[in-house]
């Protein structure tokens, strides 16, 4: 496939090398905590040794929650979300909406934190959403998705950056995909050895060749998500509402009830759970009461997708009288292809609609985004590696290639030893501040690129080691306890960290087969061909 | 040293399109889009579509900069898109 | 379970059919010099069909969650296999 011209060739490669070189360090993070964030859940399950319950919501809550909504003003009964935490902890947020400092819409109220078996509070915390301590348990999941989300920047900045990465992940995909002329013929010529410079460009293109389906999905579902709120809703409220960011989100979202504030008393919750339950073939994972004490209140109950599904289905009720008022879409209150359509970008991009197997699937496909990225890297190092100015960049590479693993490993160690002081978030960072820090000290005083991958492939592996040591140091159950309570998760992590040990060591240690030097000529003929 | 700096205005040029320009028209499309894009079943298509298709907006007017022989041909049409878009968008909002 | 097990048979089919079209393809035997009989046009467009039918068969079953998975699996599976090089030149 041909469609360009020598020059347009030459645009398009200045553009998908300089795009991927400037900013392909900052991508690879992103990439990488990405594909570690696909677990987050099993993350949060380890960080607080297993569930307290597999099934939080399944219980009677009625009772609580009016007593909580007692105590709160009024205010704040205007939505109530009630979700459970992946080490089991019952969230109850009573809320309204109100504009941040930012200018963002953003939610405001007061958050009981409930224990799933007794519904004991366990916390109350008041004020913007993003102000809220986050359960304490969470600190490390929380931490690993944030850093994929906005690399810990404030937002908007930070969604910004990471939105702009995505489209350069997606500029890349398609101009390689233009740049590159035989994408079937070439799909099965494994990396040639007869000089590094065509290892690598074999290396690149067959792994971004394999990648590009999912390498475009993943860069354009997740520079929407990142620009969606950031960017979108905002310019799009402005234009269409006034910017009434709050009236763009209802008119979208919609609601079936025409606006009615006069008094009444919330129907039975406890009744409406039972009702959901009966007709859904998946587990509620979350409840939204809106518009609590008034006649035009709803209350919608999200349940899991279903076996073979992508999405879970939004059963709807009438807040006032307990009236099923059927399944809602996502967006609007009719089926559409809007809401069809954005119903696909939670899916395409998290990859968790099928459990362990799109989990492992989605893993495997961000970690090959990860290498595609590299060995680009690489590749456009090895064009240039006469030049000294560049040789500093393949040190970078390799550096922040398994740095960045070492940081993630001793952020996790710190965040189980400091468990029992409560202090995890902050020691999360610092731990992954210190890793970041001892990984950029051996690249730098370090000599030899090959070297500097063994020593931090060895950090890399030994810390992954010491994680479930920490775990137990952090006075986390040990094997024997989990599995009497039945909690198989934090032991497949445990087991997960000393097999990704064993893979780093064998990648930083494996023999590279050397080849005799080959005449210019020969390797330039092989480039030009193929 | 006249076709060094004609080259160099047409590098800069294509620079100044394909960056801030290609993103500004992106921006402007996705904004003027709910006034003439469908509403569909739910009555929100309009509103959702845009913010969703945004990357494709900003790749389309990205590629078609970078991809476009002449110069000044990619600048005019993106000057143009910004423009009708500009004002359709102004208009929405002053409600004029 | 059953979206494991469509996901499973649909995914042995089209590696199947990938392994045939490695073993054969044209422009790998001959960069590694690999002995094998290339494979003709007709026989790569089957094969590529057989590759691509499972996932057919998936969306059409209205299995999307097993199609996602088996188009994100046969993709990384692809391209594991394709990388390792034909033995010939090793030797």
């Amino acid at each position: 496939m041909s469609m360009v011209n020598q020059d347009r060739t030459k645009r398009l490669v200045a553009i998908h090398g300089w795009s991927g070189t400037v900013l392909g360090l900052f991508l690879y993070v992103v990439l990488l905590t990405g594909a570690i964030s696909v677990f987050a859940l099993e993350i949060g399950q380890w960080s607080s040794g297993g569930t307290r319950s597999e099934t939080p919501l399944d219980q009677p809550l009625d009772a609580r929650l009016r007593e909580l909504a007692g105590s709160v003003d009024a205010e704040y009964r205007d939505e109530v979300t009630v979700f459970a935490t992946s080490s089991g902890v019952i969230q109850a947020f009573f809320h309204t909406h109100t504009q941040n400092d930012s200018g963002q819409i953003e939610d405001i109220g007061v958050r009981f934190d409930l224990d799933p078996k007794s519904l004991n509070i366990l916390h109350r915390h008041e004020g913007f959403r993003s102000e809220l301590p986050e359960d304490q348990e969470g600190a490390l999941d929380e931490f690993i998705t944030h850093l994929h989300i906005n690399l810990h920047a404030p937002n908007p900045w930070g969604l910004y950056a990471t939105g702009l990465l995505g489209f350069v992940m997606l500029i890349a995909a398609i101009s390689g995909l233009i740049m590159h002329k035989h994408v079937i013929k070439d799909i099965f010529v494994a990396p040639r050895r007869s000089s590094a410079l065509l290892k690598r460009k074999d290396a690149h293109v067959q792994a971004g060749s394999w990648g590009l389906p999912f390498g475009f999905l993943l860069a354009f579902t997740g520079t929407f998500f990142s620009f969606a709120g950031a960017l979108g809703i905002p310019i799009l409220a402005m234009v269409a509402f006034g910017g009434d960011q709050e009236k763009l989100i209802e008119t979208v979202v919609g609601s079936a009830k025409a606006e009615d504030a006069t008094p009444a008393t919330l129907t039975d919750i406890d009744a409406v759970l039972a009702h959901s339950m009966e007709q859904a073939e998946s587990e509620p994972l979350s409840l939204v009461i809106s518009h609590w004490g008034r006649a035009d209140a709803s209350i919608q109950v999200f349940h899991a997708a279903a076996e073979g599904n992508l999405n879970g289905d939004n059963y709807t009720f009438d807040g006032a009288t307990g009236e099923f008022l059927g399944i809602k879409p996502l967006i609007g209150t009719e089926p559409s292809l809007g809401a069809d359509i954005l119903g696909l970008m939670g899916p395409l991009h998290f990859g968790t609609f099928g459990g362990l197997l799109s989990k492992l699937v989605w893993f495997s496909l961000g970690l090959a985004a990860c290498y595609i990225t590299l060995t680009g890297l690489q590749l456009w190092v090895e064009r240039r590696k006469e030049s000294r100015a560049w040789a500093w960049m393949n040190q970078a590479i390799v550096t922040v290639g398994y740095g960045t693993g070492v940081a993630l490993a001793t952020a996790a160690i710190a965040f189980f030893v400091s468990l029992p002081s409560g202090a995890t978030h902050a020691w999360t960072a610092n731990g992954f501040l210190i890793g970041a820090g001892m990984s950029i000290f051996i690249g730098l005083v370090v000599r030899g690129t090959e070297r500097v991958g063994k020593v931090l492939g060895a950090l890399l592996g030994l810390s992954l080691l010491v994680i479930p040591v920490a775990r137990l140091v952090g006075d986390g159950p040990g094997w024997m306890t989990l599995f009497e309570r039945g909690q198989a998760v934090p032991i497949g992590m445990d087991i997960a960290m000393v097999l990704g040990a064993a893979a780093v060591v064998l990648l930083a240690f494996r023999d590279k087969p050397s080849k005799p030097a080959r005449k210019k000529v020969e390797v330039g003929a092989e480039l030009v061909a193929g | 040293m006249g076709i060094n700096s004609n080259n160099r205005a047409r590098t800069v040029g294509r620079w100044v399109i394909s960056g801030p320009l290609a993103l500004i028209a992106a921006l402007l499309a996705m904004a003027a889009s709910p006034l003439f894009l469908p509403k569909g079943n739910a009555g929100v298509d309009n509103i959702v579509m845009p913010i969703v298709l945004f990357p494709l907006y900003w790749a389309a007017t990205f590629f078609y900069s970078v991809l476009d022989e002449r110069v000044w041909r990619a600048g005019l049409v993106l000057v143009g898109l910004t423009g009708t878009c500009g004002f359709v968008v102004f208009r929405a909002v002053t409600g004029a | 379970m059953s979206t494991l097990l469509f996901f499973v048979g649909a995914a042995a089919i089209s590696m199947a059919a990938l392994a045939a079209l490695r073993s054969r393809d044209p422009k790998r035997l001959r960069v590694f010099r690999a002995s094998g009989t290339p494979s003709s046009r007709s026989l790569r467009v089957l094969l590529w069909s057989a590759f691509l039918a499972p996932g057919l068969g998936l969306l059409m079953l209205g299995q999307a969650s097993a199609f996602l998975s088996w188009s994100g699996a046969v993709l990384v599976a692809g391209w594991i296999l394709a990388a390792r090089p034909a033995a010939a030149l090793e030797s």
